[in-house]
């Protein structure tokens, strides 16, 4: 029995890895489609987010002892991956009650719903990053060549959207209350991990900040880059996370697979 | 070589009704063999199981014990709309399908172009499929899945959807698989669809055989128990 489930595991994601082209076409049709109204189109994507972060530094700089440089690189940076981290919790939720209709055509894997969330993600991630590229040109980092620390960052963050919304997809499909609080967790998150302020200028009080893990989700690409040194403490914190969080994910998802299908 | 064995399958599942969960026992120990051209029509009052039945051979339930195992590419017409994305264009749907059978963006292209010209959608194919009578939609699934070909045709109350065009497109799809040797289940309340199209039956009751054999005598078994009721949904099928 073990061992079929296994099997059936490692089947689904060897199917959906092979559909790649589907998850980065159904990613992009998702957008497209989002903006289809528009003249703009996906450029809403890059425009929202610069109307956002460049009136959050503009209001939450003044406020902040910090000088405006470091400040509009942490908030800009740190808004970018929340923007990923937000949209994988939030979006986790119904990546398999949002895909009745395929998954009862039994026609693809249900990782293959995961990758094609996750794409999404990135798609958004990577043209809102434009924003950053630009900043970054006109407003040098402290530690340019550190940017380089995106690679490593966000392969993890990569591996991450996807544990944690197979994870999050089989629980919420289950239990109808799921998405609802992972939706209002994810408001008080914002405020709580250092987006908008940094945990030094609280004194002793903001190190309550690294008791939350996306403090030091953030930090393995924020901190070098803004010149405060690669966090060693954080890459250890996100790694045990990591290897938990994908044991758990896929001891759910194996466990559950095959009642996904009645419960969503 | 096309066939599919089903054997002694069991299956009890609960559905999310809102907040209430409902306990569904589909399957209680349901085992039959169909060999090369031979075409099963499944009987029974609602909720007997044939619509389980049905998804547990197209592979999309999995049994809690049993198994089904089956030779040949199986395709499964069940539900209108179900593989279909209302917010994609019928064009996009079908493209969107052949990346999912693991086709490259090129090769997806151009299978895209025979299958958009086979469903005589036209002009509509731009349109997103939230926009499509049903008519439409039907045509729509039933030429993606046509393309695709297949040895296993599993029907749920097909025939009777769609227009009269339709309705011949759809049943000369059968009718070339019958010829091609291929399997064929199908679920009707459809008394003379079943004569037609079935030499064997299988009545379900409650998520047991209550009767299998030549689909003649099924009908009898069948009717015999339910004699009333059955021609009161044949009548409204009809009508």
């Amino acid at each position: 029995m073990a061992s079929s489930m296994t099997r059936s595991v490692i089947s689904d994601f060897t199917r959906a890895a092979r559909l790649w082209r589907l998850a980065i076409d159904s990613a992009w049709l998702d957008w497209r489609r989002r903006y289809s109204r528009s003249a703009l189109g996906v450029a809403w994507v890059f425009f929202m987010f610069a109307a956002f972060v460049g009136v959050k530094i503009v209001v939450f700089g003044n406020l902040s002892p910090y000088e405006l440089n470091f400040f509009a690189h942490w908030l800009t940076i740190g808004f970018l991956l929340w923007q990923f981290i937000s949209a994988s919790m939030t979006e986790g939720c119904t990546v398999f009650t949002g895909n009745e209709r395929w998954i009862k055509a039994n026609v693809y894997p249900f990782v293959s719903f995961v990758f094609q969330a996750v794409c999404r993600h990135t798609i958004q991630l990577l043209v809102s990053g434009v924003f950053l590229a630009l900043l970054v040109v006109f407003v040098p980092v402290a530690e340019p060549l550190a940017l380089l620390w995106f690679i490593p960052g966000l392969a993890i963050y990569l591996i991450t959207a996807v544990w944690v919304q197979l994870l999050l997809g089989v629980i919420a499909a289950r239990f109808g209350d799921i998405a609802h609080l992972v939706q209002t967790l994810v408001r008080l998150l914002f405020f709580l991990t250092p987006i908008l302020w940094v945990p030094g200028q609280f004194g002793r009080f903001g190190e309550i900040a690294y008791y939350n893990p996306l403090t030091h989700y953030l930090a393995i690409i924020r901190d070098p880059i803004v010149g405060n040194g690669v966090p060693l403490t954080s890459w250890f914190v996100v790694a045990v996370i990591t290897v938990l969080g994908v044991a758990l994910s896929l001891a759910v998802f194996a466990a559950c697979r095959r009642r996904i299908v009645f419960w969503v | 070589m096309a066939w599919i064995h089903a054997d002694n399958l069991h299956l009890t599942y609960r559905l999310n009704e809102g907040r209430r969960r409902r306990k569904v026992n589909a399957l209680r120990g349901v085992s039959f063999k169909l060999g090369t051209g031979e075409r099963l029509g499944l009987v029974g009052p609602n909720g007997a199981g044939k619509s389980t039945l049905l998804r547990v051979l197209a592979g999309t339930y999995e049994p809690d014990t049993g198994s089904v195992s089956s030779e040949g590419r199986i395709q499964s017409l069940m539900d209108v709309g179900i593989g279909i994305s209302n917010e994609l264009t019928g064009y996009e749907n079908i493209r969107v399908r052949l990346l999912g059978e693991g086709l490259s963006w090129k090769e997806a292209a151009e299978r895209a172009q025979d299958i958009a010209a086979y469903s005589e959608l036209g002009d509509a194919l731009s349109w997103p499929v939230r926009a499509y009578s049903r008519g439409m939609q039907l045509r729509l699934s039933f030429s993606i899945a046509d393309a695709q070909g297949a040895d296993i045709l599993l029907m749920d109350e097909w025939l009777g959807a769609g227009d009269q065009d339709f309705r011949r497109k759809a049943a000369e799809r059968m009718e070339a698989i019958a010829e091609a040797a291929g399997v064929i289940v199908l679920a009707s309340h459809n008394r003379n669809l079943l004569r037609r199209y079935c030499e064997l039956g299988l009545y379900l009751r409650d998520g047991e055989i209550a009767a299998y054999g030549p689909i003649e005598e099924v009908l009898d078994a069948y009717l015999g128990e339910q004699g009333g009721d059955v021609k009161a949904v044949e009548g409204r099928a009809q009508g």
